[in-house]
């Protein structure tokens, strides 16, 4: 029987101990005699949100596959128990074998949202890690950083000794033989790392020298190490059919927010729209082989007893066999009773067949992503949704037995204006009148409609990377206009409005396109106490404005401040595959309201296409296909994950 | 048919709370590829009936689950099935026939004639302010001895609406320091109970289900408060041992019978033989 890490009178005193004891099913114990790399993986924050994640399951499952390797995971220690922890000096542990973090090899931590930061602080604290990676010794573990916010890392640079830029199935091979290798050798920490900064997508901040404009731009952004590349191009798998993917992911006793299997179906997305950054960091677009998936499918139900099965990607719909797929989990499992979730399904005769078939259609509602309320500024932001398209799905929805519809927009867009803003309350407004047009008997149940908005955050690798962000005054005003616009219309008693919160948005502005002058605030904000930033109740948000004006750090700077068109971004030292020149061309079209065609009707020379395959190198569509004028339909819990809110 | 599952629960799964090992179960079930009635309606869930919740902490060796399936199985092969979908800190003990539940009868379920636990409660190892908690408990066999001799056990029982003072001595039916004092057909080999050091322990049967259930907390509890010890419930390892259900008079089968010291005539029997009395398959 395995020994846990904490006594019996601790875990009876913490809430859901479950979180602390691992030995969930198809969680992988091996014996540490037998390995030569303890890998620890971490996703910092509570293990109901980190057990939730896909990208910890495919790593976990590939590293496992080497024989010299055990991969454990870990994640952050719910309050409580991080003050207990503190007070009796008890290290962080990784959930399979219950040791110490600090005993292992490497320290892999995955960054979904900037609102995690102060959390990876406290994974290497209680660890016993020094914060700084310039303080770590030969006994350390190698702290690893990956992920969305990886690609720009610059805020969080200094605490970690290297990041892993793009997807992890291609290179961990090398930089795990390296580290046996340098071993092997006699080697220091500093030799593993300069061989590592030799493998291809590895960025390894200790070897690079930033100087700056008198204006706080950067003036240069230079490697000042023999092995660093002055360009770090990101990791990309080509060949998603014929790579890794878990048969046996692990099933957790407690409910996490994501309790059931996840298939991804493709990564990236042909859309283009201008605020989105996975949209434009995961081209180009890769599906995955129909039969494939159908494999994977059955083998997870069948490993894990799961009775739902989500399957996910930026775009359900423009998944060309998505029909068949779907159709075979619904007919070939009947007896298993296996539930589909479908998030970012475009609505259309299929979707609503599907979705009526796997969903109480009474308690489940629609959720519609228009993005913005007008025409004219869905045209800036690249949305290929009309409002005949959205109004049409809604009213079809609504014959179909719905009468639930969740809505979400954003606040902020660049260039917006009082009508644009006026058109989002507008648009609920008019799917109401949809609704109560339709003759009475046709209609089911009481009309809820729920409008929710959050504040636009450009961010690094995104048309909108130049964009100043909206101040909190223009927020909270543009909050307004959306409220006082509601009360005026005639169905305001069936829409519901909720909003984002503007503190937590102007963190994100500020991490979101930051450079290495803001690591020390973030040191000192969890120094002076802050962890658990992405949950409101935790969130301490005059501590670190505070600690931002100590530290002289100039929020407008960050996040109001116009860039030029040849500013050097933080970010620009990783090639993403798209081109700064494409981007820029994007954000001039996007201010004058053009329209760029997604990547399956005509190229927009991107840049993706030095990848040598996905959609690159498909043959495009000669026509305007149907499908394409159907307003996107997500499901409302995907969304929250993406936003890094809370349970 | 429906089969009843007894299945032990031990080790780092005492951490796992009731309403998980359901979640646990319905996905072992899943697992194990048994044809498992569900519900109708658009969330149908497994027809799973399971025995009075075990507290957080506390280990088993005697819970009970019922399960609906669709087709016919022979016993042997439900348990091969089952047990195959355990992972560590789960086994399965036996798995016996319940007769199919009557159409328009009230389904007799396990938690509904719970009438009867038994219990192994183990002081720790473990250190309490610095010092062995086992420590406290000099004498234990003279004092606790003394403590089940009064002819009443008053506590305070907290409800929903109040407090109430109520004597928990005629719910403790049998105790003693040997686990033969209350089971008859002791094992030791095949317990999952953790041992400790110290050898400090106590075998105690007590009534248990909706009416006049005594938890084995509140025993201790009393038992420490009457001799001065501090009561650290974390510091006491609670071990279930098996579960009854009253044993109907007119109804013939092997019955447990309770050594109430002469005053007691109640017969319990544990629910794995609650249907041996010949009609039925016997439990393997």
């Amino acid at each position: 029987m395995r020994e846990l890490a904490l006594s019996d009178e601790i875990l009876l005193r913490v809430e859901k101990p479950a979180r602390y004891i691992g030995g969930e099913v198809n969680s992988v114990m091996k014996e540490k005699e037998k390995v030569e790399i303890r890998f620890c993986m971490c996703f910092p924050d509570v293990y109901e949100v980190g057990m939730s994640h896909l990208g910890i399951q495919i790593l976990y499952d590939m590293f496992n596959k080497r024989e010299d390797t055990w991969c454990e995971r870990v994640y952050s220690p719910w309050v409580d128990l991080d003050r207990i922890m503190r007070e009796n000096n008890i290290p962080l542990f990784a959930l399979e074998s219950q040791e110490p973090v600090k005993n292992f090899d490497f320290l892999g931590i995955t960054l979904q949202y900037e609102m995690c930061y102060t959390n990876i602080l406290q994974v290497l604290d209680l660890s016993g890690i020094p914060l700084l990676a310039k303080d770590r010794g030969e006994d350390d573990p190698i702290v690893i950083g990956g992920g969305p916010c990886s690609y720009n890392p610059e805020p969080i640079a200094e605490f970690f000794d290297f990041f892993y830029i793009g997807e992890g199935e291609t290179v961990y091979d090398q930089v795990l033989d390296a580290y046996k290798e340098n071993r092997k050798n006699g080697g220091s920490r500093m030799d593993y790392l300069a061989k590592v900064a030799a493998i291809e997508g590895m960025y390894v901040p200790a070897f690079y020298r930033v100087t700056y404009h008198k204006d706080g731009t950067i003036a240069s952004f230079l490697p000042d190490h023999p092995a660093a590349k002055p360009v770090i191009r990101k990791q990309v798998e080509m060949e998603l059919s014929d790579t890794f993917y878990p048969e046996k992911p692990v099933v957790p006793f407690l409910k996490t927010v994501q309790d059931r299997i996840v298939l991804e179906i493709q990564r990236g997305c042909i859309r283009g729209c201008r605020f989105c950054q996975a949209g434009m960091l995961y081209r180009p677009i890769r599906a995955r082989d129909l039969e494939f998936l159908k494999e994977r499918a059955k083998l997870m139900i069948e490993n894990t007893g799961q009775d739902e099965i989500t399957l996910s990607s930026l775009s359900s719909s423009d998944y060309k066999e998505l029909p068949e797929l779907v159709y075979y989990l619904i007919e070939e499992m009947p007896g298993q009773k296996v539930n589909i979730s479908l998030p970012s399904l475009r609505i259309d005769a299929f979707a609503l067949d599907v979705m009526g078939k796997v969903q109480d259609i009474r308690k489940s509602s629609l959720t519609f992503a228009p993005e913005a309320g007008s025409q004219r500024m869905r045209d800036v932001i690249n949305k290929g949704l009309s409002e005949q398209n959205i109004l049409q799905g809604a009213t079809d929805a609504f014959r179909a037995g719905w009468n639930k519809v969740k809505l979400y927009f954003m606040l902020g867009l660049p260039g917006e204006m009082k009508e644009d803003i006026a058109g989002i309350a507008e648009l609920g407004d008019k799917i109401a009148q949809c609704y109560y047009g339709l003759p009475k008997d046709v209609r089911s149940g009481k009309l809820e409609i729920v409008i929710s908005t959050s504040f636009f955050v450009p961010k690094p690798f995104t048309p909108f990377q130049w964009v100043p962000m909206d101040a909190m005054e223009d927020f909270l005003k543009k909050q307004r206009i959306v409220s006082a616009r509601l009360k005026e219309l005639r169905n305001c008693r069936s829409i519901r409005y909720n909003w984002h919160d503007a503190d937590t948005t102007l963190m994100e502005g500020i991490f979101a396109r930051g450079d290495r002058r803001l690591a020390k605030s973030i040191l000192d904000a969890y120094r002076a106490g802050c962890f658990y930033d992405a949950w409101s109740e935790h969130f301490k948000f005059d501590v670190w404005m505070d600690i931002f004006e100590k530290n002289g750090v100039d929020i407008e700077f960050y996040t109001t401040r116009k860039r030029e068109k040849d500013e050097i971004f933080p970010w620009d030292f990783i090639d993403a595959g798209i081109t700064k020149e494409f981007l820029w061309r994007e954000y001039e079209k996007g201010l004058s309201g053009e329209v760029t065609p997604n990547c399956r009707k005509a190229c927009a020379g991107c840049g993706a296409n030095i990848f040598h395959g996905g959609v690159c190198y498909e043959e495009r569509e000669k026509s305007l296909e149907k499908k394409d004028e159907n307003p996107a339909v997500k499901e409302g819990d995907e969304r929250q994950m993406q936003g890094g809110e809370n349970i | 048919m429906i089969a009843r599952v007894k299945f032990s629960k031990y080790g780092f799964t005492k951490f796992i709370g009731h309403l998980d090992v359901v979640r646990y179960f319905q996905k072992a079930i899943r697992r194990s590829g048994l044809a498992v009635v569900y519900s109708e309606g658009f969330s149908p869930h497994q027809l799973l009936y399971f025995a009075a919740p075990l507290g957080l902490g506390q280990t088993s060796d005697g819970e009970y689950m019922d399960v609906e399936l669709k087709e016919e199985y022979p016993l042997e092969e439900i348990k091969e099935r089952l047990s195959a979908a355990m992972s560590e800190g789960f086994a399965v003990w036996s798995v016996t026939r319940v007769p199919d539940w009557q159409p328009g009868k009230k389904k007799e379920s396990l938690m509904s004639l719970t009438a009867c636990a038994d219990y192994m409660v183990s002081v720790k190892d473990d250190k309490v302010d610095g010092k062995d908690y086992a420590g406290y408990f000099k004498d234990f066999h003279e004092k606790f001895r003394e403590f089940l001799q009064r002819p009443e056990i008053m506590v305070e029982k907290e409800s929903k609406k109040s407090t109430n003072t109520v004597d928990i001595r005629p719910l403790i039916f049998a105790w003693g320091f040997a686990p033969e004092n209350i089971l008859e057909d002791w094992q030791e080999g095949i317990c999952h109970a953790q041992n400790y050091q110290n050898g400090l322990r106590v075998f105690l049967k007590l009534s248990s289900g909706s009416v006049d259930n005594l938890k084995p907390e509140l025993v201790m509890e009393s038992f420490c408060k009457s001799c001065g010890i501090p009561y650290m419930e974390s510091a006491l390892q609670f071990h279930r041992m098996e579960l009854y259900c009253e044993q109907c008079p007119a109804q013939n089968g092997e019955i447990g019978d309770i050594a109430g010291e002469g005053k007691l005539c109640r017969k319990f029997v544990p629910f794995n033989r609650m249907h041996m009395a010949g009609e039925f398959e016997d439990g393997i």
